[in-house]
């Protein structure tokens, strides 16, 4: 069994609306994390949330690191989110190369615009691939793709505890849209609030609002 | 009182396709006929279904009555209307009934409705839109089939002749003409040609099963403005639909 380590990078709750977005990088052997999944690497969204939370449980338990970057909604308003990747992709793999004996292969989901030169520079013997759909054909992805949604999902629990249920945080959510218009113009600090979503959901002065004919509540 | 419809499946269609983004709405019956107003709680769409008097083959009315429901408790019942049922609908002040008959055997169902002071009223939108395009029975069905997987926005533009409708994807960009000359598009009527109108994909395909089973297609659309979609059926039925626009940063 050799030293060398795999690494690979996902994030959870890029998407939503609402929450922290969490980047995470997981570092193990190779065959050790395969084995994990017996060959059978999903995308970890079509994982029950149970079955989810037991493979996150294992992988903590069989990985050598676990890099976690968490970025709550103040940092990802001031960002371009695919740049805000690509910093915390660097940070994730000069950390695993500070800490690690040494890294055979660097496997990322796909992040859009992102150069892998600062990486090369990192592991310069190394193998880096960056691939959309990475974490349903990396063993190494899948885990951190896990990881990533596992951390997600507490922190949206905890956020319901203080908040409210506000459904998965993501745009398409009924639960969401009803939460954030209830919310009014009094968002609290877990909205972000630079995204497009919110002028869509008419929060931004969009939506049908502004066509309404005033004074009259009916048309019949 | 009770009114009957021919055609339970356009019910069955309109539910089910509201009820995918929208939890409650209400239907008013008066003297002039039946309408069904729901907006979603983003205040993005707002749809309105109708059917005049004469568009029902028994109406039993007096007055104006107000029903609140629930979306999707409608949606659930109306999913077992099979192709030749013909619907009733009858009311108390508490509770609807919607009736299925078909080959003399009648289902029933009963739900509560919601009390009026639960439910938002629904205002009447202002709205001079300045291009008009009607479209050829399934056309706009084909052509939102075709381009929903490819991009979350919509493009609207079009001339005096023609309606382009386009998704740009991070990877593909789909675009479906509609032409006068060519196919596609009944008639065109256009104040503002070169506009370009962007609207969130999803809304369309919400939508879809009515436009499917519509006679034709009306989309009337400008940039900034949101677009009057209006799905025609037989017996004066209709259904009119309002998206908002998208805003892009």
């Amino acid at each position: 069994m050799g030293k060398c380590l795999v690494l690979g990078v996902d994030e959870a709750g890029r998407g939503p609306v609402i929450g922290d977005m969490f980047q995470v990088g997981v570092a193990a052997r190779e065959e050790i994390i395969k084995s994990i999944f017996e060959g059978n690497v999903r995308d970890s969204k079509k994982l029950s949330p149970r079955r989810r939370d037991e493979l996150a449980q294992v992988i903590l338990e069989h990985a050598e690191f676990v890099v976690i970057n968490r970025f709550p909604p103040k940092v990802i308003d001031s960002w371009n989110l695919n740049r805000l990747l690509g910093w915390g992709l660097t940070k994730i793999v000069a950390t695993v190369e500070t800490i690690a004996p040494c890294v055979d292969a660097v496997f990322i989901d796909e992040i859009k615009g992102v150069s892998l030169a600062p990486l090369k520079q990192l592991l310069p013997g190394s193998r880096i691939v960056m691939e959309a759909g990475a974490d349903s054909r990396y063993a190494v992805v899948a885990a951190a793709s896990i990881i990533a949604k596992f951390l997600r999902e507490r922190h949206v629990d905890a956020l319901h505890a203080v908040y409210g249920d506000f459904g998965s945080g993501y745009p398409s959510d009924p639960r969401t849209r009803s939460w954030l218009i209830r919310s009014g113009s009094d968002l609290p600090p877990i909205v972000r609030r630079s995204w497009k979503t919110l002028k869509r959901l008419g929060l931004g002065g969009g939506g049908l609002t502004k066509f309404f004919k005033s004074g009259r509540s009916d048309e019949s | 009182m009770r009114i009957t419809f021919s055609n339970a499946r356009l019910w069955r269609y309109v539910m089910a396709s509201v009820g995918k983004f929208i939890d409650t709405g209400y239907i008013l019956i008066n003297e002039n006929g039946l309408t069904f107003k729901a907006m979603d709680p983003s205040k993005t769409a707002l749809i309105i279904f109708e059917i005049p008097k004469e568009g029902f083959m028994e109406f039993d009315v007096e007055g104006e009555h107000k029903l609140p429901l629930s979306i999707e408790d409608t949606a659930k019942i109306l999913r077992t209307a099979e192709k030749d049922d013909v619907l009733s609908i009858e009311w108390s002040s508490e509770s609807i009934t919607f009736v299925f008959e078909r080959r003399g055997v009648p289902r029933s169902f009963t739900i509560p409705l919601y009390a009026e002071s639960a439910i938002e009223e629904i205002p009447e939108l202002e709205l001079e839109i300045p291009n008009k395009y009607v479209i050829y029975a399934a056309g706009l069905y084909d052509a939102i089939n075709s381009l929903e997987d490819v991009s979350e926005v919509l493009a609207v533009s079009g001339d005096e002749q023609k309606l382009v409708l386009t998704a740009e994807g991070d990877i593909a960009t789909a675009e479906i003409t509609l032409d006068t000359e060519r196919g596609g598009l009944e008639e065109a009527q256009v104040e503002n040609p070169g506009f370009r109108a962007l609207y969130s994909m999803e809304y369309f395909s919400y939508l879809k099963s009515p436009m499917k089973m519509a006679d034709r297609s009306i989309l009337e659309v400008d940039e900034g403005l949101p677009c009057r979609l209006t799905l025609e059926y037989s017996v004066g039925a209709r259904i009119v639909y309002y998206v908002a626009p998208r805003v892009e940063e």
